[in-house]
């Protein structure tokens, strides 16, 4: 039912782009968004779609790029790489797309690496953390990210447990490429601040029982979890550790479970969890210029709401940054083409963006724009919304 | 008749056996029919059976692998599978080798991602038609459903792989046929899946039909078929037909044999029932033939055969038939007989009034008649005719009164219905009529009588009343007609004591008579006493009725109530003031007791002549108010029935000289003569109550001497030895005083009375002294009588009685003279008294002893465990607060005060004088007694007495 409206839609808009193609001198210029909008990390994919589309807003009302309005074009991936690599053939096919923007889910990034590569399009990454997206062995290296890099994430995740007082930790890692990047990280994190991971469990996508690992962690000399999953099997995890009376170890999330609605989907949301997860904006954290320009425009748009309930809220100011850095390059390169708007990427110096303030946002060598300084730690309130750490 | 009748079991069978062919034939036809009919239906049946098996088992596979599929595909490994492309190689074949749904061997299993591209396989081998592979994408992964397919290209399942409700992958299995899923097993029928063409794609059968053939091309002749759709496909169920027709041809046979022998049976049984038949019947015929020849009443059918109950009834019907012939042949002179045994007169006249028969009464009747027995024939059709109706009355000549006959008269006819003649009967009712009458009075005895009468036949159901009188209307109110019929009961109310209905029920029960009264209602619901009073009527021994005589005692019951309310009342009031007095008169003795000691002890102190004067008028009135105190007390006694006659030996002469002596010095000081006249037959030791005696002469003596101024006065006493051998002793006391006058002498013995009011003016008193005397000499057997005449002087005399006694029974007394007295020896005492003054005045009076007080029984223990000195003797007081002197008393005899004083002698004090006091003081272990108020003399006396008894029985141990 769903995937059948989903395709008509998609009809919908390939005679729109055919009339457009027919009629208009000026063709407009496409953002392409290849993220889930259906499946498992909805919010994520929500706050991606809205950090562009509020870009693009502002970016259109400013006279667009090169004289020519910004068209946004959303694919849903559904968590899925093998549909992830068939939405890129599909932009691959399209004229005057100026990059895809892709999702929360690092496995999907991953697969369509090649397809990015052979058909030369440029990727922009606000969520996927996972580092071979970035490493990937491409030269030139068509991917820009505005988000965590896992293996900086893992520095970070250890330094937060040894904070804690923690220095036996287990891992719980969804089986994936992400969780894989992650435990590679983080051994290697572990190894230099010296703390201890005492286990490491990997739980599958739609996993439903997980009791198994939270006993052999609770008979372990285990302190606190590291958990590297997205939101169902977060729920899954967390639950059961209710279950087995363990809800007060400390939970260190990698930013997973801040993709979707993560306490109010716990079986009991209030069973005293000590979750903090890493994250990379709140508007609560930065208070600059352009943070408060982006959450006028938010209210603006989507109407007044606590800002500690904009779901997301990373992939909302990632994706709203990198847009403007996009098209602070295509500026800066007079020209839409994929070299010409990599380069400048590579070259754009002192770019005020929400997150922080991009002094050289991207080097030819170095496609990350924020690190493990740019990362803090935030925990859940009561009412399931994340502040940031020492804030209620 | 001139054939010879046919044989009965020939008859039998010739009816028969052309009905029986019928019936066989049509049985037959019809038993065919309908067994041919059911086992085609039967086969039918199987067929459809076979088809639904069928159904079920593809429905089965199909559904229960598309289950397991679907379960496959919801595993959590396949849904990560699609996510992880990296590794899934890892671990996802392995997975899928495992994998085995069913039971065929050529199983081929594939996983497809979302786009249709085939992910992984087992044995996956299948060349699908395009059609089916568009099919399953489109349903699977482009709708997320499951898709099962059965054709000619084989069975093939595919199920979603659902991520969040939509399909991100499928799971297909695929079997190239159906033959090798729907496993060879026995089956009720040859069964064929076929496709909508006709395409054999399962045969159960396959020597018959072989897959993939076309059913078409199936030559179906000799070969049932039974059809059914299973979504795209038909399934058929073959059976040959000749099977079926050859299960028809058994039946077919078993019928057959069947019918031949119930044929048979049937013939056989006609034959054996006519056999019976005919023997039987020849039998009866033979018996009857012998009955009528022989006159022998031997039975019919000799031995026991078999026969049936009909038969038997018609022989017995036939030997009745017999009998009452043989009966019916009596004697004319037998019937005579009959006629003269008659109670009653019978005569047969015909038209003439000729007799034609009469027995012996109505001739003894003629006897007693005037006239010949035609005449008097006439007479009786004659008044008959003319009188109302049929009794006549008759004159008997030889008793010379009246008889009354009562005459019936009936039509004397012959056989073809002609009347012939009358038949008189007469029978006598003299006597009834006389009974009747009797009765008559009888009843209006009854019913006039003043008492109301009511009976009941206690025979008939629910007792009910058959008889009341008009008494019992005027009483109850109710009428006959409201009564009669029903139970006596209604006269009963809620009222009414259930004990007394019991008793009634009881007594009418055991058929005894009973007379009671109990509260009835009358109709209007008045409630009276009824004074029941109910008889049993028996009649031949059996008690059948029950006559009630009722009386309203009402007014007499309400009397009595009166009364007895009034005498309880009367008597409680007595009870009352006689307590009163009792409590009041013990009050007195108290304080008197006190002035009394005290006077004693003033007595001895120096006094000057004038205050000896004084104090002894000071004791003179001490002794008049106790005195009164005494007649009250004694007074009280008698009304409360507390009086005591005792009943010991004493000394009448010495009694009566002692009165002398003391009334003598009474005398001489008003100038009077006292004389006392002894009569006493030897006597002089008697048995009876010397006090009271004493009580009664000195009250008479003290009267005498009050009421007279000049003159004498005289006492005779004598005693009379009655024919009982008790005593009888009269005294009397004359003097020659005021006197008394006639009209007042019935009332001088009564309570508080005295001649007139002047008398008590005059001369004090309380007016008991008589009463008490009298009361006295009516409860020791005898009276007191007054014969007196106003200023002559007055005479009372007395009777008591007494009875003789032995000398030697005369309790010793312990006298000054018989006490052994040691003057001057000091003794211990301790005086347990409560009240103050009584204490001084006991100390005082024991002055000469050493003496200790003790306030209450608890202290007098205490002192005598404390205290190192022995006590001789104890005074011990009967009324004290915390512990009386009883308790104490026998808390020193159980020792508690110390073994010592075990055996003390204890003396009672007590001012209550009232009966039982003395009983009670020795019950509780005192040894003497003395009753306030007490002289000092006999206070020390008993001191000194008890002390010194004590000494000598220490001595004696």
């Amino acid at each position: 039912m769903r995937s059948t409206l989903f395709i008509s839609a998609l009809f919908c808009l390939f005679s729109l782009i055919i009339a457009y193609r027919a009629t208009g001198a000026e063709e407009s210029l496409v953002v392409g968004i290849d993220a889930d909008l259906s499946a498992v990390a909805v919010e994520g994919g929500k706050a991606i779609s809205r950090g562009v589309e509020l870009a693009v807003d502002e970016i259109n009302a400013a006279g667009g790029i090169l004289g020519r309005k910004i068209r946004i074009i959303a694919k849903d991936h559904r968590g899925n790489p093998s549909r992830g690599v068939f939405n890129i053939e599909q932009f691959a096919k399209m004229p005057n797309v100026l990059a895809v923007v892709g999702g929360v889910h690092t496995p999907v990034v991953l697969a369509e690496i090649d397809i990015i590569h052979t058909e030369n399009m440029l990727m922009l990454v606000p969520w996927a953390a996972g580092t071979a997206i970035v490493d990937n062995g491409y030269e030139p290296n068509n991917v820009f990210r505005v988000s965590v890099r896992d293996a900086e994430a893992a520095s970070v995740l250890i330094d937060h447990a040894k904070q804690k007082g923690l220095s036996n930790v287990a891992l719980v890692l969804e089986r994936t490429a992400w969780g894989r990047s992650n435990l590679e990280s983080l051994n290697q994190a572990a190894n230099a601040s010296g703390v201890t991971i005492t286990s490491i469990h990997w739980i599958n996508w739609q996993q439903k029982d997980f009791s198994e690992d939270i006993a052999a962690i609770k008979s372990g000399d285990a302190e606190g979890i590291i958990l590297v999953t997205n939101v169902p099997e977060g729920v899954v995890v967390v639950d059961e550790m209710a279950k087995q009376n363990v809800a007060s170890l400390p939970v260190i999330s990698h930013w997973g479970i801040a993709s979707g609605q993560f306490i109010s989907a716990l079986a009991n949301p209030t069973a005293g969890y000590d979750i903090s997860v890493l994250q990379t904006f709140h508007f609560s954290h930065q208070k600059n210029r352009k943070a408060k320009q982006l959450l006028d425009a938010y209210y603006g748009k989507y109407g007044l709401i606590d800002i500690h309930a904009i779901g997301g809220v990373t992939g909302l100011a990632h994706a709203y940054d990198l847009i403007h850095l996009l098209a602070a390059a295509a500026d800066k390169a007079g020209s839409i083409e994929t070299d010409k708007l990599r380069q400048a990427l590579e070259s754009l110096e002192n770019i005020e963006g929400a997150v922080k303030n991009y002094d050289v946002p991207f080097t030819a060598k170095r496609h990350d724009a924020l690190w493990s300084k740019d990362y803090f730690m935030t925990k859940y309130n009561e009412k399931g919304h994340l502040v940031t750490v020492g804030q209620k | 008749m001139l054939n010879e009748p046919t044989r009965l079991r020939s008859l039998l069978l010739s009816s028969m056996i052309p009905r029986l062919a019928l019936l066989i034939t049509v049985l037959s036809i019809t038993l065919f029919g309908l067994s041919f009919h059911f086992i085609i239906k039967q086969t039918d049946n199987l067929q459809q059976q076979s088809v639904d098996g069928l159904e079920q088992d593809i429905n089965y596979i199909v559904n229960d692998t598309t289950r397991q599929l679907a379960d496959l595909a919801a595993n959590d490994i396949i849904i990560n599978a699609l996510v992880d492309l990296e590794q899934r190689d890892n671990y996802l074949p392995m997975f899928f080798r495992s994998l085995n749904l069913t039971q065929a061997e050529s199983v081929e299993f594939a996983l497809f991602d979302f786009a249709g591209q085939k992910i992984i396989d087992k044995n996956w081998k299948a060349t699908l038609p395009e059609t089916l592979s568009n099919a399953w994408r489109q349903q699977t992964l482009g709708s997320s459903d499951t898709f099962s397919s059965v054709s000619k290209y084989g069975v093939l399942i595919s199920v979603p792989v659902l991520l969040q409700g939509v399909a991100e992958g499928a799971l297909v299995m695929y079997v190239d046929s159906l033959q090798s899923l729907l496993a060879p097993y026995p089956r009720l029928t040859n069964q064929l899946v076929t496709d909508k063409e006709g395409n054999v794609l399962f045969s159960s059968e396959p020597r018959l039909i072989a897959p993939g053939t076309n059913f078409a091309d199936f030559k179906a002749e000799g070969y049932a078929t039974k059809q059914a759709s299973w979504t795209n496909l038909n399934l058929y169920s073959v059976k040959p037909t000749i099977t079926a027709y050859r299960e028809v041809a058994w039946t077919g046979i078993v019928l057959v044999t069947m019918i031949a022998g119930f044929v048979f049976i049937i013939l056989h049984m006609v034959t054996m029932t006519g056999a019976l038949a005919e023997r039987t019947l020849s039998q009866l015929y033979q018996g009857i033939k012998n009955t009528l020849n022989s006159e022998d009443k031997k039975p019919l059918v000799e031995g026991k055969q078999v026969e049936a109950k009909e038969l038997a009834d018609i022989r017995d019907a036939f030997d009745k038939l017999i009998w009452d012939l043989t009966e019916v042949s009596l004697s004319n002179e037998q019937f005579s007989n009959v006629l003269e045994s008659m109670g009653d007169m019978l005569v047969v006249v015909d038209h003439n009034n000729d007799i034609l028969l009469s027995n012996k009464r109505f001739d003894d009747f003629c006897d007693n008649q005037y006239g010949n027995k035609k005449s008097i024939i006439k007479s009786i059709t004659h008044k008959l005719a003319s009188v109302q109706n049929n009794e006549l009355r008759h004159f008997s000549v030889k008793e010379g009164k009246d008889l009354y006959i009562q005459w019936t008269k009936t039509s004397l006819s012959d056989a073809k219905g002609n009347i012939r003649g009358d038949i008189f009967v007469g029978s006598d009712e003299t006597e009834q009529r006389s009974l009747e009458s009797h009765v008559k009075v009888l009843t209006h005895a009854m019913d006039e009588a003043t008492v109301s009468i009511i009976i009941s036949d206690i025979k008939r159901i629910g007792q009910p009343v058959i008889y009341v009188n008009n008494a019992f209307e005027a009483l109850t109110g109710f009428t006959r007609d409201e009564i009669i019929g029903k139970n006596c009961r209604v006269l009963q109310s809620d009222e009414t004591d259930s004990e007394a209905i019991n008793d009634i029920r009881n007594a009418i029960a055991t058929r005894e008579p009973i007379e009671t009264t109990l509260i009835n209602a009358k109709k209007d619901g008045t409630l009276f006493f009824n004074r029941l009073n109910l008889t049993p009527v028996k009649i031949n021994g059996e008690v059948t009725h029950y006559i009630g005589f009722q009386q309203d005692v009402t007014q007499q019951r309400q009397t009595e109530k009166y009364l007895e309310e009034a005498r309880e009342k009367a008597e409680e009031s007595a009870r009352l003031k006689s307590s009163f007095l009792a409590s009041m008169s013990h009050e007195i003795r108290t304080p008197i007791h006190g002035i009394s000691g005290v006077l004693q002890l003033l007595a001895r102190s120096e006094l000057s002549e004038e205050q000896k004067h004084y104090l002894s008028l000071a004791k003179f009135s001490i002794q008049g108010l106790l005195h009164i105190v005494n007649d009250i007390l004694d007074f009280s006694k008698i009304e409360a029935g507390q009086l005591q006659i005792e009943n010991n030996p004493f000394d009448i002469l010495e009694s009566l000289e002692n009165m002398q002596s003391q009334y003598a010095i009474l005398c001489q000081e008003k100038g009077l003569a006292l004389h006392f006249h002894f009569d006493l037959q030897g006597f002089h030791v008697v048995q009876g109550d010397e006090v009271r005696f004493r009580q009664i002469l000195s009250n008479l003596l003290g009267n005498a001497v009050k009421f007279t101024d000049t003159g004498h006065i005289e006492v005779t006493t004598s005693i009379k030895q009655s024919a009982d051998d008790s005593l009888r002793l009269l005294c009397s006391v004359k003097d020659t005083g005021i006197g008394i006058a006639q009209d007042k002498q019935s009332t001088i013995f009564d309570v508080f009375t005295q001649e007139d009011l002047s008398t008590t003016r005059k001369f004090g008193g309380t007016g008991l002294g008589l009463s008490i005397s009298k009361q006295l000499c009516e409860l020791m057997g005898g009276e007191i009588k007054l014969d007196s005449v106003k200023g002559h002087g007055s005479t009372f005399s007395f009777t008591v009685k007494l009875e003789k006694a032995d000398e030697d029974l005369l309790e010793p007394s312990y006298s000054p003279s018989t006490a052994k007295r040691i003057k001057g020896k000091k003794h211990k005492v301790l005086i347990v008294e409560d009240n103050d003054i009584n204490q001084v005045i006991v100390k005082q009076h024991l002055v000469n002893h050493t003496t200790l007080s003790a306030k209450s029984g608890f202290e007098a223990l205490e002192a005598l465990s404390k205290m190192k000195v022995t006590f001789d003797v104890i005074l011990m007081d009967c009324q004290m607060p915390e512990m009386d002197g009883f308790e104490a008393t026998k808390r020193i005899r159980g020792g508690e005060a110390g073994e010592r004083y075990t055996d003390i002698p204890i003396i009672a004090l007590t001012a209550n004088a009232m009966k039982g006091d003395k009983e009670r003081c020795v019950s509780a272990g005192m040894d003497d007694y003395l009753s306030k108020p007490f002289d000092a003399e006999d206070l020390i006396e008993k001191v000194e007495y008890w002390a010194n008894i004590e000494k000598i029985t220490q001595q004696v141990f």
